[in-house]
């Protein structure tokens, strides 16, 4: 069922690029994936503030690359491929690095897993899950994000992270490992 | 034991780490007013300004100056992008290019590439795409 929904929606947003309206089309996508994007990206940026201005960057930067889109990849994957790489040029970006070493220096290293700790009610074992995988360094956490949360096939992964399947695969593995060793501690 | 436990992350991330966090319509707002403000161009008003500058020789450098100073901010940090273009025109035979001494690759627009311009200019307010042909890929 949801299937069949993706794909009337992929066909009409297509029929809409088609005719160039590319503000029907970014309107159309904020509605569809615009909460999708904003957690994804806190996924990777773990602060609520940075990740909607980089939400709202991206849907800019979708906007503008729209001829670009090939139709080879679906919609959304090619939103997803533009929206990790533009997370991952943050957390490169001098500004992103600078404010952490503020940060750390500020108020110790622990900090941003003590953020990510409050929201979640620590006893509960659920909840245990998502700190751990919160926790993950970031090579790790996206694939657990993408295959298990979003549930997108390795193929699809290994496009919007730009690595090949097995890379995928193996970063699987290992992010398991580690999240075994830290919940069974 | 860990995939059974990894089944219940979409709960689990959606009840505690994600619990505040919504894309709202004042979001949408705001993104859509700055994409509207944005001096984006079609593709079709690209071509237009590209050929027209064209029919003087240039570099993809100063072509590229001087789509910005249009006001086409699509190629603004991705010049990648300009130069893709330029090959496409170049192999549907609308620009020529020429190697300079100085080791520099100069464009510039062919006989077909006019006639396409003006035809382009001709129906610039028509919906009917001459440019379909380059806009396919």
């Amino acid at each position: 069922m949801v299937g069949r929904e993706q794909e009337n929606v992929e066909e009409s947003l297509t029929e809409e690029l088609l005719l160039e309206d590319r503000e029907a089309v970014i309107n159309r996508m904020m509605d569809l994936y615009g909460q999708d994007t904003l957690q994804l990206v806190y996924s990777y940026v773990k602060n609520k503030e940075i990740a909607e201005d980089l939400t709202q960057e991206i849907f800019i930067k979708c906007y503008r690359s729209l001829h670009q889109f090939n139709r080879k990849a679906k919609l959304k994957t090619w939103l997803w491929r533009i929206a990790v790489n533009h997370c991952k040029d943050y957390l490169r970006s001098w500004h992103y690095r600078n404010m952490k070493v503020a940060d750390e220096q500020a108020r110790s290293a622990a900090s941003l897993r003590e953020d990510v700790e409050n929201k979640v009610i620590q006893q509960e074992e659920d909840e245990q899950l998502a700190s751990a995988v919160m926790e993950l360094p970031d090579i790790y956490r996206e694939v657990i994000y993408l295959y298990f949360f979003e549930e997108h096939p390795l193929k699809e992964i290994s496009y919007m992270i730009n690595l090949n399947q097995n890379t995928v695969k193996t970063r699987l593995k290992r992010a398991k490992e580690l999240l075994k060793e830290r919940l069974e501690e | 034991m860990i995939d059974d436990r990894l089944r219940n992350l979409k709960k689990s991330i959606k009840k505690s780490v994600f619990s505040d966090l919504t894309f709202t319509e004042e979001h949408k707002e705001q993104i859509k007013s700055k994409i509207s403000v944005m001096s984006i161009k079609s593709e079709e008003e690209i071509i237009i300004a590209v050929l027209h500058l064209l029919s003087q020789e240039k570099t993809g450098f100063v072509l590229n100056k001087m789509i910005r100073a249009r006001g086409i901010q699509n190629y603004e940090n991705n010049e990648g992008q300009l130069y893709m273009f330029l090959h496409r025109l170049e192999q549907k035979g609308y620009v020529e290019t020429n190697w300079k001494e100085d080791d520099e690759k100069y464009y510039r627009v062919t006989n077909k590439g006019n006639k396409l311009l003006s035809l382009a200019e001709k129906k610039s307010k028509s919906k009917i795409s001459t440019f379909k042909e380059i806009l396919e890929r």
